[in-house]
């Protein structure tokens, strides 16, 4: 138990500095303040299933829920809509998949 | 639970999904759905999905890492800044090392001690944090050219890098700084395009 929780963290580390060298294949300039927009991953691991207070969810849900984040950012952009106003859309998607999850659970009993 | 509906509730986390394809595409005006638009939108999010990932598996131990941003900023800074000394694979692998170990670190205060995830992972992004100031010397990081992807690299990747360079929403990048690294190829042409730093800046060595 505390050698798997001591392995996510590391894994969690690990995985943004390879998110970092994806950064900088695809970006040519970059600030050392950079990534702070990126504690939407946990708006993606949400919307991707995974149960809020931990025990359930799957590496493929969580694929969805980025693709759905940055299918969002996506459309929103060719939509018109001013980059400053996207983390409002994300943030009411987000709260509104919370309170989804919540009612499911309390409807079934059982985690989503 | 009958495997019919097993199969039907792991399908159900598909629905989202179609869901915002679709109102994605509709508020498009179709635009969203073409091919070219659709690499984009996996390019851009390459690197928030590995962090994702990341995430997800500190979620799923019933813990929260917020330290994701800064350890990707401290990554970043790393990588640019010991190129010069190391070569890009060192700069590379020491900087995986480091947020391995800020990870691992931040790992042992959650799971040995009796301290929220909250409390330990606000202190990580603090102190990743300072480091990616530290190490980048508080300057503005310019990327050199030698990383972004080489011209043979992306005519296999469906030449979407000529969509990075058209489409001027996802890259905040002047037209001055784009033209120097075509003609120039060099960092200083565009650190001094984009800052107007002077030469002595640790990113020019």
């Amino acid at each position: 138990m505390i050698r798997t929780k001591l392995l996510c963290y590391g894994l969690s580390g690990f995985l943004c500095a390879a998110g970092a060298i994806i950064y900088l294949h695809q970006n040519i300039s970059a600030t050392p303040g950079e990534g702070a927009d990126l504690l939407l991953s946990f708006a993606a691991t949400i919307l991707g299933g995974v149960y809020m207070y931990g025990g359930d969810g799957t590496i493929p849900g969580v694929l969805v829920g980025v693709i759905c984040l940055a299918s969002n950012a996506s459309a929103l952009t060719i939509a018109g809509v001013s980059p400053s106003n996207y983390q409002g859309v994300l943030g009411v998607i987000v709260l509104a998949v919370v309170l989804v999850q919540q009612e499911y659970e309390n409807n079934t009993g059982a985690a989503v | 639970m009958t495997k019919a509906k097993a199969s039907l509730q792991r399908h159900n986390r598909l629905f989202p999904l179609v869901a915002v394809l679709v109102i994605a595409t509709v508020i498009s005006r179709g635009v969203f759905i073409r091919p070219t638009n659709l690499i984009l939108v996996m390019a851009s999010a390459a690197a928030f999905g590995l962090v994702s990932f990341g995430q997800a598996l500190v979620v799923i131990g019933g813990g929260f890492d917020l330290a994701v941003g800064s350890l990707v900023a401290m990554s970043i800074s790393g990588i640019v800044f010991f190129r010069s000394d190391f070569g890009i694979l060192g700069g590379t692998i020491g900087a995986l090392a480091a947020a391995l170990v800020a990870g691992l670190i931040s790992g042992l205060a959650v799971s040995r001690t009796k301290i929220p995830p909250f409390i330990v992972t606000l202190g990580m992004l603090s102190v990743a944090d300072s480091m990616a100031w530290i190490v980048a010397a508080g300057q503005p990081i310019t990327v050199p050219s030698t990383m972004t992807p080489s011209r043979r690299c992306s005519k296999a990747f469906f030449s979407a890098k000529t969509y990075f360079r058209s489409s001027s929403s996802f890259s905040d990048l002047s037209p001055q700084a784009c033209s120097s690294i075509g003609t120039n190829g060099d960092v200083t042409s565009t650190l001094s395009a984009t800052t107007n730093r002077p030469r002595e800046s640790p990113a020019c060595r």
